[in-house]
């Protein structure tokens, strides 16, 4: 299942592996408890995507 | 039947699973709907069923799930909508804006009185749907599902909002089936299941494990996380780029593989690529640049129907607009992605009796409320139409589900979770939860 959500926790309750889309670029996926809310919370800003993408 | 009584100013919450009848009571309240038996006392006085004007004028206020503002006028302009004669003098207008500056300086509701609603955020859209309401001096202001369109931040805003509002004498009413902002902010719960009151207390005697049982009758059991055991990629995408939608980005050289029996959670703001991806995965649009894979090979006539008959089922984001057909009946709707298929189809021929059936296996798999597969679509509720698409999907046991902001859309997290076909998910399968 793919799920989309714009609710942080809902995806990371739910998901096994989570990617963060900003601006049409992918992250890598990360496998539960890899990244803190708080780091997911950032990329969904747009911080840690390489610019070049 | 539904028996309350709400009195003085209070936070009330009314509280309950989907389809429990949360909204339709409501708006029986406001007026929408006329009730078919019983009568509505406010204030002492019986209230004329079925007359949003009447309620207004006994000031009640409500705040739909979906806003009702015209985007191209200011704010202003909305809130005053309505309530001066076409005729009256513009001079009108510059006291209006006064009473409506006070009201925001009053109940501590800021939004700029010139701006157009379509440049507002929709925390800040729904401050103007609330002041509207105050500015018809509503005694009681009827929220539906507030919470559901803002981030955590700007539900904390609007709660010590209400919070003041209710100390100046307006009583509010909360509907919402999020269980923990009930002991936040409310006084009193009113519990709905199956369009009856379940349970009614004061919110300080009771505890969250009450409310819930009372919600759905029984002790519901805490979702258990398996681990995953992610199988083959389904799907693979690489270096995958697709058109820009105006100022909507499309995909830009993206990577991703989704692997049967695993949940893959896409995090961001709406409006960076989502419904790009998407449109992708249903076969709405085609890379631009990079490969795709379904299944291991490159799909040749990349159209919504291959991307059904490829196993990919889709809970859309807008169950009214792409998820149901509202002037068909539950059967139509059913059978939209396999009336192809056997035994629907029979060497060429509709067998309606088998379209039927297998819609009430839906119905009743899902617990659809509906008087049965003939009603029309747009007659269900919101929470027993997500019933239906969520059982179409599932029905169908499809190798891929694309879920696109499912919660929003109120999907119980339970029944994402406890589907029928969870138990037999494995590397081939797919799993939920």
């Amino acid at each position: 299942m793919l799920l989309i959500s714009e609710d942080l926790d809902e995806v990371i309750e739910l998901s096994d592996v989570v990617h963060v889309i900003s601006i049409g670029r992918l992250s890598p996926g990360y496998r539960r408890g890899r990244k803190t809310v708080a780091e997911l919370g950032a990329m969904m800003a747009g911080q840690g995507f390489d610019d070049a993408a | 039947m539904f028996r309350s009584r709400c009195a003085g100013a209070r936070l009330w919450r009314f509280f309950g699973e989907n389809g429990a009848g949360k909204t339709t009571l409501m708006n029986v309240l406001f007026g929408h709907y006329a009730a078919d038996s019983g009568w509505i006392e406010m204030f002492g006085a019986p209230l004329p069923s079925g007359n949003p004007g009447a309620a207004l004028a006994r000031g009640v206020g409500m705040v739909h799930q979906h806003f009702t503002l015209a985007a191209s006028l200011s704010v202003l302009d909305n809130i005053v909508l309505g309530t001066r004669s076409i005729w009256s003098p513009l001079s009108g207008r510059r006291a209006a804006r006064r009473k409506v500056t006070a009201l925001m300086a009053d109940c501590g509701l800021r939004v700029d009185p010139e701006a157009r609603i379509g440049n507002l955020t929709v925390g800040e859209r729904q401050r103007v749907e609330i002041l509207k309401a105050l500015y018809r001096d509503a005694r009681i202001l009827i929220l539906d599902e507030p919470t559901a369109v803002l981030t955590p931040q700007e539900a904390g805003v609007l709660f010590a909002t209400l919070r003041r509002a209710v100390q100046r004498g307006l009583s509010v009413i909360f509907i919402s089936h999020k269980l923990h902002e009930v002991t936040a902010i409310c006084d009193r719960v009113v519990v709905l299941r199956h369009g009856r009151v379940a349970g009614e207390a004061e919110v300080a005697a009771l505890d969250r494990h009450e409310i819930a049982r009372m919600m759905v009758g029984a002790e519901i059991p805490a979702p258990v996380a398996r681990p995953a055991r992610p199988g083959r990629a389904a799907i693979t995408l690489q270096g995958v780029s697709t058109a820009d939608r105006g100022a909507v980005p499309g995909l830009r050289g993206v990577d991703l593989d989704l692997c049967a029996g695993q949940n893959t959670g896409l995090a961001g703001v709406t409006g960076n690529g989502q419904a790009a991806l998407a449109g992708l995965l249903s076969g709405l649009n085609r890379p631009v640049e990079g490969r795709m894979t379904i299944h291991g090979e490159a799909p040749g006539d990349w159209t919504p129907r291959a991307a059904v008959a490829a196993g990919i089922a889709r809970i859309p984001e807008d169950r009214h607009a792409t998820g149901t057909v509202g002037d068909l009946d539950l059967t139509e709707n059913a059978i939209l992605e396999r009336y192809t298929d056997a035994p629907i189809s029979r060497m060429g021929w509709l067998d309606r009796k088998a379209a039927r059936d297998w819609t009430r296996t839906i119905i009743e798999t899902y617990d659809v409320r509906c008087p049965g597969p003939e009603t029309p679509a747009r007659l269900l509720s919101g929470g027993n139409m997500q019933k239906l698409i969520l059982g179409c999907v599932l029905m169908t046991d499809p190798g891929v589900v694309l879920a696109n902001q499912p919660v929003r859309a109120r999907y119980r997290r339970a029944d994402l979770c406890a589907s029928p076909v969870a138990g037999r998910a494995g590397p081939g399968g797919r799993r939920c939860c």
